[in-house]
């Protein structure tokens, strides 16, 4: 298959099931919004080193307390692993902000009534934080805590919603070298971001140092992945890459369902095959023996929704 | 496909009625007749809704809806306990209106009498006119009133508004009589206008959200002018119910006092500042 003369590689991205939540973060203007949201997804790339993937959606719609925000996106590899972060990257990062609250972002991508969707206590943890000044607000049907700090108070809210969810969507730019490659990715990136309900983990969108699983020292669970590395593709046994390729971008997606996820790939590669010098759009995988979900680039592409299967 | 029931008043009675089977869970499912035939009381005597009422029922879309038309100042305790639906009383409402309600809807567009909404565990009423003493608060010899819901009043309340209210919201335009959340236990009392004497005494934790700056106790103190962000969120939860607070509204500073502190000091006083 070909698209916009780019090679289509025939080949599926192999992603695993996760555990995803949302938070809306707001602040007394969008700046102390954005610095809030920042921090709380800061080091945040991969699982294997930082124990969670997030990203910034974009500016909330409504929040609410009313005042500005911003979504965010978190994926972890279990109920107690997201729960765990999240205590404290919020308690780090969000409180730490001036004039921050903090609230559940829901998940109306996913049917309310669905098994997948679950609740998890955060500002019940948290109050404690107020030594005993702490104080809860029921508005509406939800309860909050409000936390006394420096600058007033801390709100955050008791409960927050926690889906099961995919992480590891993902495809390669392999281009003729590093100015194409990254252009392309750029461009992929700005057209995903377009879209609500996934996120792009890495720095910018893009991952350069794709791994592989295990390697030869017995010490490390995941090594590059040394079938995209272009300087050793003549050192490498089954190179994936030829004699013209000089580079390759991966963008990986972590999303709240696998429709959202086939989407903003077949997006994001539409966008790439654009840019000059790009000469082939693939993806990885591990042979379909370990993740739940493969999302196969043909059928994606082919825009029926049926290209993502588990 | 629900149900429209109108109960029209024949004449207002001189006797105060208990008409606690005045609810859309007592009436839903029944026809004309077996409505006329359910009892009230007065005084001693086991009266019918038919003495009382003309009762009419069609079909209609959506809940079950039962509309009370005529000054009903003599009837206690309407839509006493209902837990859904939606009870309209086109006039005044007498004693413990909603007491025990648990869900639906209740509305009063007249004046409501003493212990509305008493021990009332969920749901909203509303009331368009004024509210006598003891809105959602405890009966004698009870720890604990209102538990949650929701009671907005566009006029006035009279003494002990919140009394002893240990959930929900308890909103007021107008003024409140003496002891506004007298021994509040916890949840919100917002009062637009002025409120007679000693406002909050006892209260052991709770909001009470004041629109004048009243005369407190001593045994509050003032800490700071702010803005808590949960005002927002109140104002926009009442909006939503068509109830508009303060004018100014979202973005309002409050000084924040705590007390009582005879009674550990955790509660807290909001007084609006005009800008």
């Amino acid at each position: 298959m070909r698209l916009n003369g780019v090679e289509i590689e025939n080949t599926f991205a192999e992603a695993f099931g996760m555990r995803g939540t949302r938070l809306t973060v707001t602040a007394i203007n969008e700046t102390w919004a954005e610095q809030a949201a920042l921090a709380v997804t800061g080091f945040a790339t991969s699982v294997i080193g930082c124990g969670v993937e997030a990203g910034i959606e974009g500016p909330s719609g409504k929040t609410p307390d009313g005042r500005a925000g911003m979504d965010c996106l978190f994926f972890a590899a279990s109920r107690e692993g997201l729960e765990s972060t999240m205590l404290n990257r919020i308690g780090q990062a969000v409180m730490t902000a001036p004039t921050s609250a903090c609230f559940d972002g829901g998940l109306p991508e996913i049917p309310a009534d669905s098994d997948k969707i679950s609740k998890y206590p955060i500002g019940s943890k948290m109050r404690f934080f107020g030594d005993g000044y702490q104080a809860s607000k029921i508005i509406g049907t939800k309860r909050y805590w409000r936390i006394p700090v420096m600058d007033g108070e801390f709100m955050v809210q008791e409960e927050f919603t926690m889906v099961k969810a995919i992480g590891g969507g993902n495809f390669l730019i392999v281009a003729d070298g590093v100015e194409a490659a990254l252009k392309s990715a750029e461009a992929a990136v700005r057209k995903m971001k377009e879209l609500r309900g996934v996120i792009l983990p890495f720095p910018g969108g893009v991952v350069r140092s794709g791994s592989k699983v295990g390697s030869q020292y017995k010490f490390l669970t995941a090594s590059t992945n040394v079938f995209y590395c272009p300087t050793i593709r003549g050192r490498v046994e089954n190179s994936a890459l030829n004699a013209a390729n000089n580079a390759v971008m991966e963008i990986v997606i972590d999303g709240l369902t696998e429709e959202l996820i086939g989407k903003a790939m077949a997006a994001g590669i539409r966008a790439a095959v654009q840019v000059p010098g790009v000469q082939k759009i693939t993806a990885g995988n591990y042979g379909g023996k370990l993740g739940k979900y493969h999302f196969h680039l043909h059928k994606i592409l082919a825009g029926g929704g049926n290209g993502w299967e588990s | 496909m629900g149900e429209l029931i109108h109960l029209t008043l024949k004449a207002e009675p001189a006797l105060p009625v208990e008409a606690e089977s005045i609810t859309p869970d007592n009436l839903r499912g029944k026809n004309e007749e077996k409505i006329k035939n359910l009892p009230v009381w007065c005084g001693n005597a086991q009266e019918k809704i038919g003495d009382y009422f003309e009762v009419e029922k069609e079909q209609s879309a959506g809940e079950t809806r039962v509309v009370l038309t005529g000054e009903c100042a003599q009837f206690k305790r309407i839509g006493q306990g209902m837990s859904f639906g939606e009870l309209v009383i086109e006039g005044a409402a007498g004693f413990h209106t909603g007491a025990l309600m648990r869900g639906g809807s209740l509305q009063i567009k007249g004046d409501a009498a003493d212990w509305l909404g008493a021990h009332m565990e969920g749901g909203r009423i509303t009331v368009a006119g004024n509210a006598g003493h003891f809105v959602g608060a405890a009966y004698r010899g009870k720890t604990q009133g209102m538990s949650g819901g929701m009671i907005l009043i566009e006029g006035n309340a009279g003494q002990m508004t919140g009394s002893r209210m240990r959930r929900g919201l308890i909103a007021v335009k107008g003024n409140c009589g003496d002891a506004l959340g007298f021994k509040l236990l916890a949840g919100t009392i917002f009062a637009g206008g002025r409120t007679g004497r000693h406002p909050g005494a006892n209260m052991l934790r709770g909001t009470i959200i004041l629109g004048e700056q009243p005369e407190l106790l001593s045994s509050f103190y003032y800490n700071c002018t702010y803005q808590p962000v949960f005002w927002n969120m109140l104002y926009a939860e009442l909006a939503g119910c068509g109830f508009f607070l303060l004018p100014g509204g979202q973005d309002a500073s409050f000084k924040r006092y705590s007390g009582d502190a005879l009674n550990g000091g955790k509660g807290e006083i909001l007084v609006w500042q005009s800008t």
